[in-house]
């Protein structure tokens, strides 16, 4: 008894110093690893929106309730980006927002860029974890030809052409990745139609006037 | 042994994939590209050094500190303080990454948790550094670690090229190059591996006969 | 993602077969599938620990590492819940000790309920702990399933579907394997190639078939 007793102080020991050690580590690397996270996103936004010299997050407050439904506390979530021609606010460019689509193994996250009249401008996938030389070709951004997939496929349209040729729509689907083409090309045709919704107040642009 | 011949024997004559067929699954796996070759190579030969170093420094230190009977029963219990200790480069090299690395952090997936359970750490650690002193183990960690490298940027170099057309990146064949997708895809990683340890095998025979 | 039970099964088994599309479980794989009876046993007991350190590992992750409100840190200690510590960088320290001590008590069960088994798996009862496959089906059950909000009994039920598929898919490769490198012994192969080269091979041709289980629209 008394051995292992004193075989657990030694490999508790050793585990303590382990995550003592751990956690110091963690405290110091977790501001950058949140900071690459942001990056991420600003380098999408970049792309999606060239002409902005200013991107401003819009958010909204969300409550965060326990399982019972009793709300904790609120927290910000960004609900879509504007972009503006002027460090100053003025000359609104166009908006962007984030669309996740169920892929055919990943979830794929692109990030949508919209003008002021409701079409999409371009768009940037931002994560995809899809087979490669099938799936994972939806990130490819060459020139549209008419002929094969691109995400420069998507400039200027607007919500009734978001559907793949499958469908009955103009987006010229990935060869042998019907699934992955899809999840892109839908998960940015229902994020659409729920951005559009949010901004009809203020900016008077509807679903109908983007088709 | 010379510290010299410990780090050389790493890389040929007891090359951890080809001759002792350790670490398969993650060489299998991440060799797509031979970026991601040296960047999990790089990951596991930092986690082999440090293991090494550590686990030769402990048994040091315990075998100073404790009696022939405390040295017994821990001995009992070596495999489990050598997994806290490779676990926890591990996780070090898991944060180090993506805060550093993240697009290396991203292909490399689950693959880099993974790397505790990679048979050449805990197998270095267990049969070489806990019964050695520390240069000799640092030397011997190192020529694994680089051996183990060595082995993923070989079969990356065949499954990149003729996968997709490019070596590190840069297109080799032109942009009418039709990859061989297969290449890329799992079979491809089998297929190499197999053709790649026949060679070796012929290459050996052909040695003893001479 | 959300998927189906049935779905999971196929996707585990078939589609995302541990060892020949995700290179999980390859050690034993290429060491084991010498013999049939060997293999059997080893795919069993391969998913047997799978099935049950998925279990443990969840529960640990769930209740006790990820700041959740069912972590025990909110729920007994009653720290609030902006405050609740961010342990999952333990992850891999946790899982791992987990697997290994569960390694362990099996191995002792064995040894006494079972003497022949237990010779029978030999050295390759303890290589279990080192068998990627384990921690990464661990690892995979958090990284598709843990969703905070996401309720509680689903992502259990998925983790344990999950867990199960894919060693029954690991077993099937397995078994599958040591049937053909039986026949292989008296085929006659060329000099370099034989023992541990062809059957590489092998695993690539077995590996282009399960592809084909790639196309297959499990919706």
């Amino acid at each position: 008894m008394n051995n292992i007793i004193r075989l657990s102080i030694v490999l508790t020991l050793i585990t303590a110093i382990a995550a003592f050690v751990l956690a110091e580590i963690y405290r110091i690397t977790k501001p950058q690893i949140e900071l690459q996270k942001k990056a991420k996103t600003l380098q999408a936004l970049q792309i999606v929106m060239p002409s902005a010299k200013l991107i401003v997050p819009v958010e909204r407050k969300v409550d965060v309730k326990d399982n019972k439904g009793n709300v904790l506390y609120r927290k910000s979530v960004v609900e879509y980006y504007k972009g503006f021609a002027n460090p100053d606010t003025t000359g609104l460019v166009g908006y962007a927002f984030e669309a996740y689509g169920s892929g055919y193994s990943s979830v794929v996250e692109t990030m949508v860029g919209v003008d002021t009249t409701g079409k999409i401008g371009k768009i940037k996938i931002i994560s995809q974890k899809e087979t490669p030389g099938l799936g994972a070709r939806c990130v490819e951004n060459e020139p549209f030809t008419g002929k094969k997939w691109t995400t420069e496929q998507f400039v200027g349209k607007g919500i009734s052409e978001l559907k793949v040729d499958k469908d009955g729509g103009p987006i010229v689907s990935i060869t042998g990745a019907t699934i992955t083409s899809r999840a892109v090309t839908n998960s940015i045709r229902e994020k659409l139609k729920t951005f559009l919704a949010k901004i009809k107040p203020e900016h008077k642009i509807t679903a109908e006037d983007s088709e | 042994m010379s510290l010299s011949a410990e780090f050389i024997k790493g890389i040929y004559k007891e090359n951890p994939v080809f001759r002792l067929a350790l670490g398969l699954c993650p060489t299998l796996a991440v060799s797509t590209s031979i970026s991601n070759a040296i960047g999990m190579g790089a990951a596991t030969t930092f986690v082999l050094v440090s293991s090494n170093t550590i686990v030769s420094v402990l048994i040091f230190i315990l075998a100073k500190v404790l009696s022939e009977e405390g040295q017994k029963s821990v001995n009992k219990i070596r495999i489990p303080m050598f997994i806290v200790v490779i676990a926890s480069f591990v996780t070090i090299v898991e944060m180090v990454m993506s805060a550093y690395f993240p697009a290396l952090s991203e292909s490399l997936g689950i693959f880099i948790p993974l790397i505790v359970v990679n048979c050449i750490i805990l197998g270095r650690a267990e049969g070489f550094a806990s019964k050695n002193s520390i240069l000799p183990s640092i030397m011997d960690g190192i020529g694994m670690g680089i051996g183990f490298t060595l082995a993923l940027i070989a079969i990356a170099f065949l499954r990149e090229l003729l996968g997709s057309g490019a070596i590190l990146g840069a297109n080799i064949f032109g942009a009418d190059y039709k990859p061989v997708l297969l290449m890329i895809l799992p079979p491809g990683a089998f297929l190499v591996i197999g053709i790649y340890l026949g060679a070796l095998n012929w290459l050996d025979s052909r040695k003893k006969h001479s | 993602m959300e998927y189906g039970i049935f779905q999971l099964i196929i996707l585990s088994i078939f589609i995302n077969n541990f060892v020949l599309s995700r290179f999980l479980g390859l050690c034993p794989y290429m060491g084991v599938s010498k013999q049939l009876d060997s293999a059997i046993g080893m795919g069993m007991a391969v998913t047997f620990v799978m099935t049950i350190a998925s279990m443990v590992t969840w529960l640990l992750y769930n209740f006790f590492l990820a700041p959740t409100f069912q972590s025990v840190f909110y729920l007994v200690f009653n720290v609030p819940v902006q405050n609740i510590p961010d342990l999952t960088f333990l992850r891999t320290i946790v899982f791992i000790l987990v697997i290994a001590s569960l390694v362990q008590f099996i191995e002792m069960y064995i040894q006494k309920a079972s003497p022949t088994l237990y010779k029978a798996l030999g050295i390759y009862l303890p290589l279990i702990t080192t068998n990627c496959a384990i921690l990464g089906v661990a690892v995979l059950n958090i990284d598709m399933f843990f969703k905070a909000g996401l309720p509680l009994h689903n992502s259990f039920i998925n983790t344990l579907v999950q867990a199960f598929a894919s060693g029954i898919g690991f077993t099937l490769v397995l078994v599958l394997m040591a049937g053909i490198r039986e026949k292989l012994e008296l085929a006659n192969v060329p000099k370099p190639f034989r023992g541990l080269p062809i059957a590489f091979i092998v695993a690539g041709l077995m590996s282009i078939a399960f592809l084909g289980f790639a196309g297959m629209n499990v919706e």
